[in-house]
């Protein structure tokens, strides 16, 4: 597929030394911002140029047009009406942009299932990231016309919006969180620390990503293989093989975050974190604040918030009665919001499925704490697990049908299969280990998924390293050599054909 | 009307604890639901509206201060 993506050999060796070392020359040997600002957009445009042909077209295009509506909604007057068209305007051109290259397929298939009819998918290739990049300026935009976001100048917001680190998979950064730090001059918020700990937390997410993730990944795939053929799974395997696209899917994308914060500090700007020990969650609430943070608090700020707002003001004006608020104002935006986080990952009922159960989990989660009920932890944990693991089914099945055949295996509702070392018999670890020591290294990502100090926490919540108490890291030699041995095993693991699962996103 | 006293009342805590860098990380109990409530009580205590889009901006106790001041209210 790409070949410059974040643990490709060619982006380890020669992208990212050669951009951070002509950003560090050119905020050294010039006070000017401009030249090492030019610096990362020209490398940011490179980098998604060579992601795929014709992507950096829509990308310019998008950040053009997106800055452009900008331009003209703050030269308007802040409560003026032409000023709410302008936004809207850019809302819609964002989402049918989005919508264009993402969902018309499968508006296409399910008209032709309704009616019928023989519509053919437009012959458009999805470019990555674009889920990402149009969420990003959208939330610009509300922002702006909120009056909580400052007008950029033309090259900081060019930045913002193709930035190399987080332009394919996120995080959903905030205007303000790449904005405003570039007030400050970049050779005051990089250097030697902003180095070390940049690119510690690099390498933490690089050995996630090609040593813990792409270990467990042929244990999903191998489940989801059979599933699709029909045979017969069993409760045990079904279950292994879900845990491990679990902790997959966990320590892929905990990995690339942490390598778009390391990078991202490395180049002086702090970007938000994503993962804070979610598989440890003990309700699903809480599994939400701690998964994929900068997704949840999008949708909570630009879709939640309004919704139950609107409902919660009707509610007073018009006094409902009790259930009817708390179906409004409780389940409703919570469901509505997460059907949307669903089509937001994909265009397919399995993704409205998945979306749907957080939801529905989130209803139930929102009454049972408002009613102020309460569990053990380790059984909140344990539910919290049973639902998304098993609700993960129809995230990874390529189809509904394929889904519910895992699901039913897991729930006892499936023929009984072969003993794990038979199922999972050709899906080895690392190519080469054996069936027994790879369960016990399934059951041992669990361990690191749930006892693990995270990788902000070692390194400092706002991972700044020394200049925080919370952090363990030190520029010490026990450190220097641990941080070696772990990024040479990632390179080892690296390299590989594998991109990151949430390209597809 | 004071705006911390909004802040008091939904949150359950005294209003001199509240200053205008509250907000949803150094709050405790300020969930995502509360906060409805609280951007919902502003208005209902000031009589006024927020718009969709300025609720979806809104993250802390400043934040409010200063769209409460855009729409002209007088707020301490």
């Amino acid at each position: 597929m790409t070949a410059l993506t974040f643990n490709s050999y060619l982006f380890l060796f020669a992208f990212l030394p050669v951009v951070i070392a002509g950003f560090y020359l050119l905020t050294r040997v010039t006070n000017k911002q401009a030249p090492a600002l030019i610096w990362l957009i020209a490398a940011s445009l490179f980098f998604y140029a060579v992601q795929g042909p014709g992507y950096l077209v829509i990308l310019v295009a998008s950040v053009l047009g997106n800055f452009a509506i900008l331009w003209l909604l703050l030269r308007q007057d802040p409560n003026s009406a032409g000023r709410k068209w302008t936004l809207a305007l850019g809302i819609v051109a964002n989402l049918a942009l989005l919508a264009t290259y993402k969902y018309t397929g499968f508006l296409a298939e399910n008209i032709n299932t309704l009616l019928g009819t023989q519509l053919k998918p437009l012959p458009l290739v999805y470019p990555i990231g674009l889920s990402f990049y149009t969420f990003i300026q959208i939330g610009y935009l509300i922002d702006a016309h909120a009056g909580q976001a400052k007008r950029p100048t033309f090259l900081k917001y060019l930045l913002f919006g193709t930035f190399f680190p987080y332009v394919t998979a996120g995080p959903l950064v905030r205007s303000g969180e790449v904005v405003d730090p570039m007030d400050t001059p970049a050779r005051e918020r990089t250097g030697g620390q902003q180095l070390a700990v940049g690119a510690t937390m690099f390498a933490m997410g690089l050995f996630k990503k090609a040593v813990l993730a792409d270990s467990v990944a042929p244990y999903a795939t191998s489940l989801f293989q059979f599933a699709g053929a029909h045979e017969n799974i069993g409760v045990a395997n079904a279950w292994i093989g879900m845990l491990a696209y679990t902790l997959q899917l966990y320590f892929d994308f905990s990995g690339y975050t942490d390598m778009a914060l390391g990078i991202g500090l490395m180049l002086g700007f702090k970007l938000p974190v994503n993962f804070d020990t979610p598989l440890r969650a003990t309700s699903i609430i809480d599994f939400w604040r701690r998964w994929h943070i900068t997704m949840t608090r999008w949708f909570t700020d630009y879709i939640y918030t309004p919704i139950a707002a609107n409902f919660m003001r009707r509610s007073v004006r018009k006094s409902w009665s009790t259930a009817l608020r708390v179906l409004a104002v409780l389940c409703l935006p919570a469901i509505v919001t997460f059907l949307l986080v669903g089509l937001w990952h994909g265009s397919g009922w399995g993704f409205v499925i998945w979306g749907g159960i957080q939801g529905a989990a989130m209803a139930v989660n929102l009454i049972w704490r408002e009613v102020k009920l309460r569990m053990p932890s380790i059984l909140g944990w344990l539910l919290m697990m049973l639902v998304f693991v098993s609700s993960l089914t129809f995230f990874r099945a390529p189809t509904v049908d394929t889904a519910l055949v895992v699901l039913r295996s897991m729930w006892f509702l499936g023929p009984a299969g072969n003993t794990p070392g038979q199922f999972f018999g050709t899906a080895k670890v690392f190519g080469a280990v054996t069936v027994v020591p790879s369960l016990l290294w399934v059951f041992g990502l669990m361990l690191i998924a749930v006892f693990f100090r995270n990788t902000q926490q070692m390194l400092g919540n706002g991972f700044g390293g020394i200049s925080e108490k919370a952090a363990i890291w030190q520029p010490s030699m026990r450190w220097a050599v641990g941080t070696a041995l772990v990024a040479a095993t990632a390179l080892v693991f690296a390299g590989g054909a594998s991109p990151f699962l949430y390209y597809r996103f | 009307m004071v705006l911390a006293d909004v802040f008091a009342s939904v949150f359950e805590q005294p209003a001199d604890s509240f200053s205008d860098a509250s907000n949803q990380d150094s709050v405790s109990g300020w969930t995502s639901l509360r906060h409805v409530a609280l951007l919902v009580g502003v208005e209902n205590a000031y009589g006024i509206r927020f718009s969709n889009a300025e609720m979806a901006s809104m993250r802390s106790m400043g934040d409010i201060r200063s769209a409460l001041v855009r729409k002209g209210v007088h707020v301490s």
